[in-house]
């Protein structure tokens, strides 16, 4: 599953191309060509039927806004997204309605993620209901097993949102994207608001379900333990660009891109005492006013003369996708 | 079972239903005490009412007999519903039938919540109390309140047993009027209200759910029309028409104050927009009806269910203010803003008068306030245990 994701005789089940999203950096007053934030800048990405890709990155760096555009929920200003080999923005409002059956999200906060006035059963049940699957009857049948397969009782139906702690909202949150048995989850951030003890169990629960269901996975996530855990290939992304892609192991054992680096030391495990070379210092960036060349540059602990120049091409090594001169300049 | 669980409200009370059986209780022992005082009065128009469907001659009935029946029936029937109810409760209860298991509606709650805030239930029950005295008044007062009494003899008297609060410079009985009086500000108030919150929300909603360009332009239209005095707007309405029919001012009124409802709306849609559950339903494939009807607005109810209840206070002091320069409703029909009107001469030899109907004004507006303030809290998720 680990193979480079070029033109094969089957074309990967998700696909971006080139993919730009601008934001007006006010979004009261029409931006004329001022003030934008190149949110995502020019990120294409393959996902293989079956797999698990995780999309790293600082908070702020464009994996939501990503996410959002994956699922159809935020149209970019340029570029494609393939599912299944066909674009998701060139079909009808309608179509793209009968394809968000296959696509779902599991988000990142609990308590936002549920609308507070529904029960429980109504807002498991909503995909069903909107999709007209089966008759009330089924689809509670349906509601119940699902919940139970997540790991709460049936009993959970006719409370409130505000009657569940954090890690049974997630529960219910997954229990959502479920029931409408979707082909590919995306997973923003699913266990960062949970406390660690909660954050295992819903791990060990989305092994399952992709094991159960045979689901391929998008796990977006900052905490690099569980994306170590759970996923065949990793993406890195900085402030709107991807760095460094290739599979988990690549990227964990010999990490090229130097922010990559500095990530995989910020990971508090491994001896103490002892940081790997080239944690990164200081702050993103502000998206407004990208610094020129490599986006990276700043923090860089290697930035060359080229690197505040020139902006780094995203370049295929067998399979290991490295945006940086370093990696460019010499075989690693 | 106890003697006393046949009253009304008490078993309620009893069983832990505390908001039930306050109300139920309270309101029966309003109409019992209607009932007794005016049984006469009931008691004849009822036998009017009845010998009219006997076939034979019927003499035609005036708005005042209608009023009358139509309040002896409201009062006798809803008696007799709340005594049927309380029996039949009572003999399921003796009969122990299994108690299903209740699911505490939110709305349940809500009243629980909103009754433990004093104040807001004291606006509740004065705001009870003015719209039933409204409804029944033919039965609080035996005057009517337009044709005019004896004029030498009646007039101007001060308060008294026959008269509580006197009679005015027409020999008319002034509680009589302030009471048919409530009528007007009342349904002024709801109805102007009613229009203006339909209004605003459909507006809103429009210009939130669709959002950027749309609007854009459907905001600063709105800022325009924000942009005009309202009561110069309704003064000249009211001289262009020639017409101070109360439908119109109702009419106007609604009309020029949905704005603000509007812009309410439209910013929760805003804020509710950004939220993750609306997100997780659109991304379930939700259509605009779905997330309009069923994500937005319930979500957006609290705040516009807090501004309609404020607004009605202000939308009664609007109608009185109008009354009171002469471009409402107009005398003989009595409002409260037209007493004061007609009887400002009066203010310092018979003060009652004007500031009787004031005062009646003062209470609605602060009722109204009162439960407004105490919505705002009870419908709070967070309040919520």
């Amino acid at each position: 599953m680990s193979e480079p994701a070029t033109d094969s005789s089957r074309a990967p089940f998700v696909r971006a191309r080139s993919l730009e999203v601008r934001f007006a950096a006010r979004a009261a007053i029409r931006a004329r060509g001022r003030g934008e934030v190149l949110a995502v800048d020019g990120v294409s990405l393959a996902i293989e039927r079956g797999e698990t890709l995780g999309l790293v990155g600082e908070s702020g760096c464009g994996k939501t806004t990503l996410a959002r555009v994956l699922l159809g929920l935020l149209r970019p200003a340029s570029g494609k997204v393939e599912i299944d080999g066909r674009d998701i923005f060139a079909m009808s409002r309608r179509e793209l309605r009968r394809w968000r059956r296959d696509l779902q999200i599991v988000q990142q906060d609990p308590f936002g993620s549920l609308d507070p006035r529904w029960r429980i059963g109504a807002i498991v049940g909503e995909g069903l209901a909107i999709h007209r699957i089966g008759t009330s009857g089924e689809r509670r049948q349906r509601v119940v097993e699902t919940l139970q397969r997540c790991g709460l009782p049936a009993a959970a139906l006719d409370r409130f949102p505000h009657e569940f702690s954090g890690g049974q909202r997630q529960r219910i949150g997954i229990a959502r994207a479920l029931a409408l048995r979707p082909e590919f989850i995306i997973w923003d951030e699913p266990v960062s608001a949970l406390d660690v003890s909660v954050q295992s169990q819903i791990i060990q629960l989305l092994l399952e379900l992709k094991e159960e269901y045979g689901l391929t996975y998008l796990l977006i996530a900052h905490d690099l333990s569980i994306v170590e855990r759970v996923c065949d290939r990793v993406a890195v992304m900085y402030l709107g660009r991807i760095v460094e892609a290739a599979g988990a192991e690549r990227v964990f054992r010999r990490p090229v891109h130097p922010y990559t680096q500095a990530l995989l030391a910020s990971i508090p495990a491994g001896r103490p005492g002892r940081r790997r070379r080239g944690a990164a210092a200081g702050d993103v960036p502000s998206p407004l006013a990208p610094p020129p060349g490599c986006r990276y540059h700043p923090r860089c602990p290697l930035a060359m003369e080229v690197c505040r120049r020139e902006p780094p091409a995203l370049l295929d090594r067998s399979g290991h996708r490295v945006a940086c001169h370093l990696a460019a300049g010499s075989p690693h | 079972m106890r003697i006393l669980d046949l009253w009304p409200g008490i078993a309620d009370y009893r069983r832990g239903r505390r908001a039930r059986g306050v109300v139920l209780g309270a309101l029966f022992l309003v109409l019992i005490a209607v009932a007794v005082w005016r049984h006469a009065v009931i008691g004849e128009t009822l036998r009017t009412a009845l010998a009219r469907l006997v076939p034979g001659e019927r003499p035609p009935l005036g708005v005042r007999d209608i009023d009358r029946i139509v309040s002896s029936l409201l009062v006798s029937g809803s008696i007799a519903a709340i005594l049927a109810s309380t029996a039949i409760s009572a003999v399921r209860a003796g009969r122990r039938a299994p108690a299903r298991r209740e699911r505490e509606s939110r709305w349940v709650l809500f009243g629980r919540q909103l009754l433990r805030n004093r104040l807001a239930a004291t606006g509740l029950a004065l705001l009870a109390a003015l719209y039933l005295a409204a409804i029944i008044c033919p039965l609080l007062t035996p005057y009517d309140p337009v044709s005019q009494g004896d004029m030498l003899a009646e007039r101007l008297l001060p308060p008294s047993i026959a008269h509580p609060l006197g009679t005015d410079s027409f020999s008319r009985d002034v509680l009589s009027r302030i009471l048919y009086g409530s009528r007007i500000s009342l349904l002024v108030g709801l109805l102007a209200v009613g229009i203006a919150v339909s209004i605003g929300v459909i507006y809103g909603a429009v210009a939130g759910y669709c959002g950027g360009r749309v609007d854009g332009v459907m905001m600063r239209a709105l800022d325009m029309l924000m942009a005009f005095p309202s009561i110069v707007i309704i003064i000249t309405v009211m001289h262009l028409w020639r017409s101070y029919s109360i439908w119109l001012i109702i009419a106007v009124i609604g009309l020029l104050s949905w704005m603000g409802v509007a812009r309410l709306v439209r910013g929760q849609f805003l804020v509710l927009k950004q939220k993750e559950f609306y997100q997780a339903a659109v991304a379930l494939g939700a259509g605009p009806l779905r997330l309009i009807f069923l994500h937005l607005l319930p979500n957006a109810s609290t705040p516009i269910i807090v501004s309609a209840t404020l607004r009605v206070g202000n939308t009664i002091l609007l109608e009185a203010g109008l009354s009171y320069l002469g471009l409402g409703v107009q005398s003989p029909t009595p409002s409260w803003g037209n007493i004061i009107y007609d009887n400002r001469n009066l203010i310092f030899s018979h003060w009652w008068i004007p500031f009787a109907a004031g005062l009646a004004i003062v209470l609605t507006v602060v009722a109204y306030n009162l439960l407004g303030d105490g919505l705002r809290d009870a419908l709070d998720p967070r309040m919520q245990e």
